[in-house]
């Protein structure tokens, strides 16, 4: 069944459910309501009766009976019996003479005022005592409300329901329909687009925030991403033919040249050593490839061990004192927590200081070997790493591409670099259920911070 | 690391450091000079970072001991002592 | 022995400079209970006043950064802060501030010295009523640059 005509039907049954009880609540209260009303009404007219009936003073039951005749309508089939009981057996003579319910009379006689009813007629009955006498006086009349204002009642009330009913059915379907349009609109043009047309966007309507236009913009940022994946993966293809092919062709160059004619030893010597540093650098790009690959995925089998950030990051600066000696980086540890299992995270210790390395080489070399900070500290449940250098900085327009492998912002041509160590490191980060935020101003500096969820260690 | 027969790990640079008070026993050592000679190069770091792993290390070292190790002497540094 | 000292804030992360640097002025072993002052304007509207919750007043002010940052800290001097409560101001002169400083029983109160509040809609720099205050003030100094920028502003509170 198609959700359409589901909320139909939904809505549709629950209006049903509810304007049923509603009817028949009013049916049933009223109903009951009118047997109360009647009863009282038929007992007064039974007591003004026996008063008028049985009264010994004269002008008194004239009044009464002024008062019945002119105050009281009368209802339909009323009937009025006045009898004395003396033995029982006279109360089933009265009941067969006057055709009553004998267990009625009965209980007027036990109760003194008792009311009952037969299908439409209604009875109710007093004990009178007079002068050591004693009456009964039984008025039975039929219920007019129940013959007849009753079935109006039902009769309206079934009219109005059957009309709801109608209206109901009629915009349960039209809602169902109109909530859906939008849906099977968006659900055709978003069929049109493929591959080749990935340009392609959802028109963006109105601009209040329903879910409709929610759902546009929702499939259209998915799109723009799709697209940024697509153009990413295409310029990966071509930068990363072009990062190979540079080394290849240099190298290719060289040992043609070599090759021309006879050359010296020293000559010789030359050509390889160059061939060999373009190898090199061929061999450290595959190299960093294969780990940008590995950390892409998750799934592979990575170690996870509980370490010490501090601890990574004295090691990455001793790592990077013996690479580069003029590099500048700073510890600031001031705000060291002075719980260490604060700084404990579970991670992979070549990772985070392959990463970390990465990060910390780059704010050297762009900077120009201008003073690194590196700030660690700790908040409730994160490692919070904050790497500020003084360098070049990242244009604005091209911050949204410095995690694309091979990308290389454009003030960059005077480093040495290809651009895989910031997509790299922020893999990394991402494997550690980190976060890896760049800010960055032009020739004022580039703030790196990454944050790493503390490990939860129950047992120390 | 041992300590009366209980293990006791330590981070390379908590154990540079106590290299260095062990190796200066009895001296007391100030924050500049130890520094200077757990973490070799002079940074221009602030001596804070020496409270903080002398914590560290107390923490390990010292907790549930009656014959605490470190000492501190206020305003000159940290010390050693021998048991 | 324990105080209680006040820092004006303005839930930038910045602005939490003023506190560590309190706090790294207090090492004797003294016990802090930290008071973070956010001055602000009341509302005008009774609307607005009938359903006013400081709580969530100040949960809407604050960011998480601020949180964390505030955490970084409380986590760098654990054995010092006993306590840190934010809490609104809504005076208009120091007699208001005396009250404030009088009810949370604050001894010390530390300012920044050359800091621009970033004041939110309602906020007011409450420097003016403060520095009128009769209880002993310390003038922090430390460089501060830029502004209170909505995110990625947690590294600034490692500025020296």
């Amino acid at each position: 069944m198609k959700t359409q005509s589901k909320i139909a039907l939904v809505l549709f049954i629950c209006n049903l459910t509810l304007v049923l009880i509603f009817g028949l609540g009013i049916y049933y209260f009223l109903n009951k309501y009118s047997f109360v009303d009647f009863y009282k009404r038929l007992e007064t007219r039974a007591i003004i009766t026996a008063k008028y009936n049985l009264e010994q003073d004269t002008l008194n039951a004239e009044a009464f009976k002024t008062i019945r005749e002119q105050y009281f309508e009368k209802l339909e089939q009323e009937r009025q019996y006045v009898f004395e009981v003396n033995a029982t057996s006279t109360l089933s003579q009265a009941a067969k003479k006057y055709q009553l319910p004998l267990y009625f009379l009965k209980s007027v006689l036990k109760e003194g005022k008792t009311t009952s009813n037969d299908g439409n007629t209604f009875y109710a009955g007093i004990k009178y005592n007079l002068n050591n006498k004693l009456y009964l006086v039984v008025v039975t009349a039929e219920n007019y409300y129940v013959s007849h204002h009753l079935r109006v009642l039902r009769n309206i009330l079934f009219g109005g329901m059957f009309l709801i009913v109608l209206i109901t059915i009629y915009l349960s379907i039209y809602f169902s329909k109109h909530i859906f349009d939008p849906i099977k609109q968006i659900t055709d043009k978003v069929k049109q687009i493929s591959t080749e047309n990935i340009h392609l966007r959802l028109e963006e309507k109105d601009t209040n925030n329903n879910e409709i236009s929610e759902l546009t913009a929702t499939f259209n940022d998915l799109l723009n991403r799709l697209e940024t994946a697509f153009e990413t993966q295409k310029n990966f293809i071509s930068n990363a033919s072009h990062e190979l092919s540079t080394p290849l062709t240099s190298i290719i160059g060289e040992a043609d040249v070599a090759l021309i004619k006879e050359r010296t030893v020293e000559d010789y010597q030359l050509a390889m050593q160059n061939i060999l540093q373009q190898a090199e650098r061929l061999d450290q790009i595959t190299k960093s490839l294969v780990f940008l690959a590995r950390t892409g995925y998750k799934g592979k089998k990575i170690i996870f061990e509980i370490v010490r950030t501090d601890e990574i990051i004295w090691e990455v600066k001793s790592l990077i004192d013996q690479l580069n000696h003029q590099n500048h980086i700073i510890l600031d540890l001031n705000l060291l927590p002075e719980d260490e299992k604060r700084l404990k995270i579970k991670g992979n210790r070549q990772l985070l200081q392959l990463a970390l390395a990465n990060i910390l080489n780059n704010a050297c070399k762009h900077s120009h070997n201008k003073p690194v900070i590196v700030y660690l500290a700790s908040s409730d449940n994160q490692v919070i790493i904050v790497i500020k250098d003084e360098g070049v900085g990242i244009p604005k327009e091209e911050i949204a591409y410095i995690y694309d492998p091979f990308f290389r912002a454009s003030n960059t041509h005077l480093f040495e670099g290809y651009g895989i160590g910031l997509p790299l490191a922020r893999n990394i980060i991402k494997l550690h259920e980190g976060q890896l935020t760049l800010t960055s101003e032009v020739n004022v500096g580039t703030t790196v911070q990454i944050k790493i969820p503390i490990a939860r260690i129950l047992k120390f | 690391m041992e300590r009366n027969a209980s293990f006791i790990s330590l981070t390379a640079t908590e154990y540079r450091l106590l290299l260095v008070l062990i190796k200066n026993k009895g001296r007391v050592l100030s924050r500049v000079d130890l520094l200077e000679s757990a973490w070799d190069i002079n940074f221009n770091m602030e001596t804070n970072v020496v409270d903080v792993y002398i914590n560290y290390l107390r923490k390990k070292i010292d907790t549930d001991v009656n014959n605490k190790l470190i000492h501190t002497v206020v305003g000159m540094g940290y010390v050693l002592k021998e048991i | 022995m324990q105080k209680t000292i006040l820092v004006p804030t303005d839930f930038c992360v910045a602005s939490l400079n003023t506190l560590r640097l309190a706090l790294e002025k207090n090492q004797q072993g003294l016990s802090l209970k930290v008071v973070l002052m956010y001055a602000e304007l009341l509302e005008d509207s009774i609307a607005e006043l009938l359903f006013y919750s400081p709580e969530k007043r100040i949960n809407a002010l604050k960011s998480n950064e601020f949180d964390e940052a505030l955490s970084i800290l409380k986590n760098r001097f654990e054995n010092r802060i006993v306590e840190v409560s934010l809490e609104l101001f809504h005076g208009y002169n120091h007699q208001a501030f005396n009250h404030f400083t009088d009810a949370n029983g604050i001894d010390e109160i530390y300012i920044p010295k050359t800091y621009q509040f970033n004041l939110l809609s309602r906020g007011f720099n409450p420097m003016p009523i403060i520095k009128k205050s009769k209880l002993p003030i310390y003038e922090l100094e430390w460089q501060y640059q830029g502004v209170c920028l909505e995110n990625n502003q947690l590294h600034l509170i490692f500025n020296n």
